[in-house]
Formats: C-alpha cells, sequence, structure tokens
C-alpha cells in the first residue's frame, strides 16, 4: 500500500520503493523514521511506517537487510537497519538492471510522443 | 515532539496482537511488529491509525509481507495425543469417583471388583498422569509473544494459570459426582 500523499502514481511507488528503501539503508545504519525522512527528503513522497516496516520485515527475511535493537534518544529504542553483503549484491544488480529499464521505457515514450505529431503530418 | 497518546498506543497494541494472533503469525514476529509500531508512534508523534492503519488492516498486510504460516491443521500427532488425553481423562475420572464413592460410603468394591481405596488411588494416579501430561502439552503449544528489546514476555497467562485450571476442573468433576451420589442414595 502506497499513501496518497506520494507525488508519484501508486504503481510506480509499488514497483520502485523496495529498491530504494534499500539503497536508503545501503548508504549507512538507519532506523524507520530516518528512512521515511530520507525518502522524503529524496522526493518520492511521505511513506507511511504502515508501508515501511513491512518492505523492510521483507528485505530483512530475505536476508538483504539486518536489523538490531539499540537505544533510541529517547522513548522505547530505536531498531536499527544494515544492508548485508547480499543485501548490498543485490542492489547493486538491481540498479544496474535499474537503468536499462529507465533506458527502454524511456526511449520507447520519448518515441511515441515525438513520433505521434509526425504520423499526423504524413497522413495529413 | 509530541508524544502520542498513551492510551491509544496500548489500545493499539492490544488490538494489532490480537488481530495478528488471528492471523496465525509466530510468536517471535509478534513481538517486532508491536515493538517496531511503538518505537515508531515514540519516535514521530504520530497516532498508531494515522502511521500504520486499522490494526486489522496493518495485520494484513504484515502477513501478506511474511507469508502465512498455515492454519492450524490436523497431524496425527495431535489426534492420537488428544485421543490418548480423552481416554485417559475418561478413565481417570470414573476411577476417581467410583473409588470416592465407595471409599466415603459401604467400601464394598465396585463393579470393577477392585477394592475401594485401591480404584481411588488408580483413579488420581491416572488423573495426576493425564494433567501433568496437558500442563506439558500446553507449554509445548505455547508461541510466546517476546518484547526484543527487553527480552519479556507481552500479554501472556501467568504459568500457574493451566495447572490451577486443569485441577480445578477435575475436582470439580468428582466433587459433584460426590454429590450426585450422596443425593440420590
Amino acid at each position: 500500500m502506497v499513501d496518497e500523499a506520494s507525488p508519484w502514481p501508486g504503481e510506480w511507488m509499488r514497483g520502485v520503493l523496495t529498491l530504494c528503501v534499500l539503497a536508503v539503508v545501503d548508504e549507512g545504519r538507519t532506523y524507520g523514521y530516518a528512512i521515511a525522512a530520507r525518502l522524503a527528503e529524496a522526493g518520492l513522497g511521505t511513506v507511511k511506517g504502515g508501508t515501511l516496516y513491512p518492505i523492510l520485515g521483507r528485505l530483512e527475511q530475505d536476508g538483504l537487510v539486518a536489523s538490531t535493537w539499540g537505544a533510541g534518544e529517547s522513548g522505547p529504542g530505536r531498531k536499527f537497519f544494515e544492508a548485508t553483503p547480499l543485501g548490498r549484491e543485490h542492489l547493486a544488480e538491481r540498479t544496474a538492471r535499474w537503468d536499462d529499464f529507465v533506458d527502454r521505457a524511456g526511449s520507447l515514450l520519448h518515441h511515441s510522443t515525438a513520433a505521434q505529431p509526425r504520423t499526423r503530418h504524413d497522413v495529413s | 515532539m509530541t508524544s502520542p497518546d498513551r492510551t491509544a498506543v496500548d489500545s493499539y497494541r492490544e488490538r494489532l496482537l490480537l488481530a495478528l494472533r488471528m492471523r496465525d503469525v509466530p510468536g517471535d514476529r509478534i513481538g517486532e511488529v508491536l515493538a517496531e509500531v511503538e518505537a515508531h508512534v515514540a519516535e514521530t508523534g504520530e497516532d498508531p491509525v494515522d502511521a500504520f492503519g486499522p490494526p486489522r488492516r496493518y495485520a494484513d498486510q504484515v502477513v501478506e509481507v511474511s507469508g502465512r504460516r498455515g492454519r492450524w491443521h490436523l497431524d496425527r500427532g495431535t489426534v492420537v495425543s488428544s485421543l490418548l488425553i480423552a481416554v485417559v481423562s475418561f478413565a481417570a475420572t470414573s476411577l476417581t469417583m467410583g473409588g470416592a464413592v465407595g471409599v466415603l460410603g459401604d467400601g464394598d468394591p465396585g463393579p470393577l471388583g477392585i477394592p475401594a481405596g485401591v480404584e481411588l488411588a488408580l483413579g488420581l494416579a491416572l488423573a495426576a498422569a493425564v494433567l501433568t501430561g496437558l500442563v506439558r502439552y500446553t507449554r509445548r503449544m505455547d508461541d510466546p509473544v517476546v518484547d526484543p528489546r527487553s527480552g519479556q514476555r507481552v500479554g501472556d497467562l501467568p504459568a500457574w494459570v493451566p495447572p490451577t485450571v486443569f485441577t480445578g476442573l477435575f475436582a470439580a468433576v468428582v466433587v459433584l459426582a460426590l454429590v450426585v451420589d450422596h443425593l440420590t442414595s
């Protein structure tokens, strides 16, 4: 589930959020609230706890991130997340494929928008 | 940073715990999820429902991600041990009731032809065995919710509850039999 506060279409966010969360965790040991803040700062919109923690749970279950409980500045502690070597490998591989994906989708989108006026010209 | 209403957080935790239990999520995973919610709202000051959605819907999301552990099913071990418990419980109750009635009444041997005192002792021995078995069984089936931060169990019955309940039920049946015997003789 992706929150309505995101400036991007829900299906785009669903497709890319897991990888982006892994990328944020890969930047260094971090925790839930800081991950959400980093995603917002990157321009991906507000990601609520109800969306974020299940993603982190899945990443942990798949062995891509590891978690530990530690003391927070206040209150009942923080759950810290770190990328595992497997997680870093997965991120590098998916990032490379992501570039290829965006290139292909982008060239198709640009091609069709550029091609449309020309087609009309050809017909008239 | 405003701290969320304590009672709102506690009530959310309780409802989420129940919703996750009903979806058969393992106890250690429930402990993690509850601690995540509590830590997150303490940090952000958000209302838990705003941050995580209604408890039952959030429980669905947790299940969707972590994969449902199969609904409880009957394997052969469960069927055999349940039948064994039922048969031995019945024998224990019958022998204890018959023996107690015989000892407190005329002292005559019951229909089995063994002395009432022996019948009572046999019944109580079987009852002790089945009660021990039941208590062990409930301990083994137990899947505690443990807070990952403190290692403490969350929202559990104290350990003395199952033995007390089983013993109390057994004693109630025997007392009832004695009362019925006394009233009808």
